[in-house]
């Protein structure tokens, strides 16, 4: 049975709320961890509509949160930008940097546009490492947080906010899925020659979805840039293109309530396995946590290819 | 000037050949299988790691190598009958391998921080000596080391395709892989035996590079980029290319560090990529890539 | 149909929650303990910093206690992990802040400082830190006012050896190797410019990634400068190859690096070429000074090995926030540690003699630094 636009909507803002009561109850530091999954949830949600819907691959997407984060952070500190127009700055800048290398990219298929978002992906991070006005490899101190009049926001306020763009990103996906552009976008992910045949032009709505997910990355990078006050070009490498993936396909790539969930799965097993595994393995250090995320990635494409959603609902036509 | 210029050519090759090596296991899993192996690069560090930390535990260089090489291939071996050709019976196809390999690649680095934690670790150089001179620039005696291997495994590949019953199987079931298998031509174990030996090529160019850059965690990442940007350079489907295009990008990459500025060493290897895909996504030594 | 999913989402989130997120668990208190948090980068990439500061941490913490504790009250000393990252530094700064701690040992990293120095700035929590970035406490907009430096700062360390470099090894021509992390960024500046107060020219600065395997542009380009000395300011792999690779294209120049390069991974593979490379070292393993004796052999004892140079700053630290809160008799509100540590009397620390004020939050001089040389191990060599 076909879900409705509108139970995304209501949907997304039940999880807001959820997350909004959370807050004022549980510790500090895992309201700041729900900040990220949030952050992280946005970027999965415009990668799952590229790659779950329009059937296409990203392995760049890191990159484009990159964009975001830096955009917001040079127009807020060296401009002194409200950091909310910085936001909003953030998302258009990914979009204007995705729309450009879609050119390059979006001629090729699978494999080959796999290499290609993966090398424009490290291209960008080494712009971002060498180029000195956006401070190089020291990247940006400083970056303004959000505020509202004088109430400058804290912890529980970024939770909030982060949550809040992500009830209206699973609105605005789930109308758009939902409608005859969703249809068509499912169309190219089935054959470019078929959808051609009735009459969709690939490459354009392959160019616009592939803008859409950058807008969602940018907005999630101008999010994390105010939230954290720091970036630096390390924070945006392919390891975390890498791990929105991960997120991608654990949570189910064509599922847009896959994205929040598979966020959350690997951020909070990511926090588990770093407490657990070096008592057990003293000699385990680094992200070793990603032995287990890769498994379980092999495992969720054997077993499981549509994601654990697709498991408990969300039939796909 | 010219004498600097040589010198950052010499010091292309010797990476550029650790290049190819790592490009020939990516050609030779692409062929066999039409797969792209995202995780070539970390049986290079297992090699490196491996033989560095049984040379460490007092085992002589040699047997360390050798004992390392066999188990990357071990590590290919087990990448083929754990992940591919389980995903493979079940249908899986275009961007679910390319997802499979790309965990592949993030567990084997994470088995690696496991049992070797982020500390790097150094492996003696098989010949000790001064540096040799050529021409005016140096190399370090490992770096002959490097470059016989290269030797030894593009003179094996090519023997092997070329001149052996086996070899021209292969290259028949690459070519039509369905008339292949009327001929009971065993897809399944070449793919088997593809990933076994490119791990282990991808190992014996870790054994060989460690003395030269010890042997660190995040090696794989780093090679297996630069290697897999070397065999789309010189063709995917290409062996020779492979050759080519790990040296061309080594060389480049001294080159233009050296020319115009050590920063955009990192940097000019994915540019040559993007380029390549733009302009000729075949590669070097590539025919025209069928469309899918 | 959607409820399972956000039903799922929820029970992921509070399920996380019910994890240990990687915080030490406090033993039970005898008395109204004084709680010092640690943020250390135990884990990550940088464990071996981490790891040797955790060691000093936990025996200094018994020393304290031994000594009657600070003020009457037992120590805690709450030892956190923050994995070598800037965002988990600053969460677990402020799960510390919260749990209104007396002061804060971190943290190990320039960024994970910085991060957790925006909390206890804004919360007036002392804090001291164990790298040798100053620019940290020493920002364009004035000292800041709670954050302390344990490390004999960056300016010291490059007069040491470019002192030594003239002076001993009459060098003329300096060319700066350094990596692109802010390590060495930053390093490489204080280098530039305290070789300019010192009238030693630079000649070539370059810069490598701290996953370089081979740094030939870098040297030939200081070859053609004809440098007669290289200064290597990183703490990466790549220091020893930088060596080896300098000695097969000829260099007979001198070598001094920052104390970042002294690793055992260095001598293993610099082998031979890195005989005679000079660094500097803050504990003096074969002659200590009675305090370093001190922690030396409280050190062995308790774990069956060397302290890594660095381990010191740790230990110091600690001694110095416990002798603070003794010094205002326990009150362990911000103002009132910072004003007595900025009219502290000097104090014979394992590193050197601290003796911080309202202008200089390092308080070390230059004996705190001494020249040492690789010959096996590195070694002081006056």
């Amino acid at each position: 049975m076909p879900r409705s636009a509108a139970s995304y909507a209501i949907g997304g803002f039940v999880l807001f709320a959820v997350v909004a009561i959370a807050v004022w109850f549980i510790p500090p530091y895992y309201t700041g961890l729900i900040t990220l999954v949030g952050i992280y949830a946005l970027v999965t949600i415009g990668l799952n509509l590229f790659m779950g819907y329009a059937g296409q691959v990203s392995l760049g997407q890191a990159a484009f949160v990159g964009v975001g984060a830096y955009t917001s952070a040079v127009l807020t500190v060296k401009l002194q930008w409200s950091p909310w127009l910085g936001l909003v700055a953030g998302g258009i800048g990914a979009a204007i940097v995705a729309y450009v290398l879609s050119f390059v990219a979006l001629r090729l298929r699978e494999n080959l546009l796999a290499l290609a978002t993966l090398a424009l992906g490290i291209v960008i991070n080494v712009v971002f490492n060498q180029w000195d006005f956006v401070g190089g490899s020291s990247g940006f101190s400083s970056i303004p947080s959000f505020a509202i009049g004088r109430f400058t926001f804290d912890l529980r306020a970024h939770a909030i906010l982060s949550w809040l763009l992500v009830a209206l990103g699973l609105a605005f996906a789930g109308a758009l899925v939902r409608s005859n552009y969703g249809r068509s976008m499912i169309a190219i992910s089935a054959g470019e020659l078929g959808a051609a045949s009735v009459g969709i032009d690939a490459l354009r709505l392959k160019r616009q979805t592939f803008v859409l997910s950058a807008i969602y990355a940018g907005l999630a990078g101008g999010v994390y840039a105010s939230y954290q006050t720091y970036i630096d070009p390390t924070s945006f490498g392919f390891l975390l293109s890498v791990n929105f993936v991960l997120m991608s396909v654990i949570g189910g790539l064509r599922s847009l309530w896959g994205a929040p969930l598979g966020a959350a799965i690997v951020v909070a097993l990511t926090q588990v396995l770093q407490s657990v595994v070096p008592i057990v393995i003293p000699s385990a250090r680094g992200d070793f946590q990603s032995f287990f995320l890769g498994a379980i990635l092999i495992a969720m494409l054997v077993f499981l290819p549509k994601g654990l959603v697709s498991r408990f609902g969300e039939a796909r036509a | 000037m010219i004498a600097a210029l040589w010198q950052y050519v010499l010091a292309g090759l010797v990476s550029g050949a650790i290049y190819a090596l790592v490009a020939a296991g990516f050609v030779l899993i692409y062929q066999v299988t039409g797969i792209i192996n995202f995780a070539q690069g970390e049986y290079v560090m297992i090699g490196a790691m491996t033989a560095a930390s049984l040379a460490s535990a007092g085992m002589p260089p040699l047997e360390a190598g050798a004992i390392a090489i066999v188990v990357a291939a071990v590590a290919g071996a087990l990448s083929y009958v754990l992940a591919i050709r389980p995903a493979r019976a079940r249908g899986a196809a275009g961007v679910a391998l390319i997802f499979i390999t790309l965990g592949l690649d993030v567990a084997l680095r994470g088995l690696g921080l496991i049992v070797w934690g982020t500390n790097p670790l150094s492996l003696n150089a098989f010949w000790t000596g001064s540096s040799i001179a050529i021409f005016g620039g140096v190399i370090q005696p490992q770096a002959l080391w490097v470059l016989g291997a290269d030797v030894l495994v593009f003179a094996l590949l090519y023997v092997f395709f070329q001149r052996t019953y086996a070899g021209t199987a292969v290259r028949a079931a690459v070519a039509s892989p369905a008339i292949a298998s009327t001929f009971g031509i065993p897809l399944r174990t070449f793919a088997f035996w593809s990933f076994v030996a490119a791990a282990a090529i991808g190992g014996l160019g870790g054994v060989v590079i460690a003395p030269i850059t010890s042997a660190t965690y995040d090696m794989g990442l780093t090679f297996g980029l630069a290697g897999f940007v070397a065999a789309v350079l010189g063709g995917l489907e290409s062996l020779p290319g492979a050759l080519v295009g790990g040296f061309v990008l080594g060389i480049a990459e001294k080159v233009s560090g050296g020319l115009i500025s050590t920063g955009w060493e990192q940097g000019i290897g994915f540019l040559i990529l993007v380029l390549v895909l733009l302009l000729r996504p075949q590669g070097l030594l590539g025919r025209a890539v069928r469309q899918a | 149909m959607r409820f399972p999913a956000i039903v799922a989402v929820v029970a992921v989130l509070a399920t996380s929650s019910a994890v240990s997120g990687g915080a030490a668990t406090p033993s039970s208190p005898t008395g109204t303990p004084i709680v010092i948090g640690a943020i250390l980068s135990i884990t990550g990439n940088y464990a071996p910093l981490g790891e040797p500061e955790r060691n000093a941490l936990l025996i200094a913490e018994k020393d304290i206690n031994a000594h009657g504790g600070i003020a009457g009250h037992p120590v805690q000393i709450t030892i956190l992990d923050d994995e070598g990252k800037a965002d988990v530094a600053q969460q677990l700064a402020t799960q510390l802040a919260g749990q209104h701690v007396a002061a804060i040992v971190g943290g190990t990293l320039t960024p994970t400082t910085a991060a957790i120095s925006r909390v206890t700035s804004g919360a007036k929590i002392v804090e001291m830190y164990m790298n040798p970035s100053d620019s940290l406490w020493n920002t364009k907009a004035g000292v800041m006012k709670y954050l302390y430096e344990t490390t004999p700062r960056n300016a010291l360390e490059a007069d040491k050896l470019l002192a030594f470099l003239r002076d001993k090894k009459h060098c003329k021509r300096i060319a700066v190797m350094h990596d692109e992390a802010p390590y060495g960024v930053s390093g490489s500046a204080v280098v530039r410019s305290e070789a300019e107060r010192l009238g030693i020219p630079v000649v070539d600065d370059e810069s490598f990634p701290i996953n370089a395997t081979d740094v030939t542009p870098q040297l030939q380009k200081a070859l053609a400068a004809k440098a007669d000395a290289l200064m290597i300011w990183t703490a990466s792999p790549v220091a020893p190859i930088l060596v080896r690779q300098a000695k097969q294209f000829g260099f007979t120049g001198a070598i001094a690096g920052t104390t970042g390069i002294v690793s055992d991974n260095f001598v293993l593979v610099a082998g031979k070429d890195g005989y005679g490379v000079y660094s500097d070292l803050n504990l003096n393993l074969v002659h200590p000074s009675p305090e370093q004796a001190r922690f030396l052999s409280l050190y062995r004892a308790a774990y069956h090995a060397r302290p890594a140079n660095f381990a010191s700053f740790a230990w110091d630290a600690a001694h110095l926030i416990a002798l603070a809160i003794d010094g205002t008799r326990g009150n362990t509100d911000g103002d009132a540690v910072t004003a007595w540590l900025q009219t502290m009397k000097p104090y014979q620390g394992t590193t050197g003699r601290f003796q911080f004020t309202a202008a200089d939050h390092n308080g070390l001089g230059p004996d705190a630094v001494k020249m040492a040389v690789e010959n096996g191990t590195f070694n002081v060599i006056e």
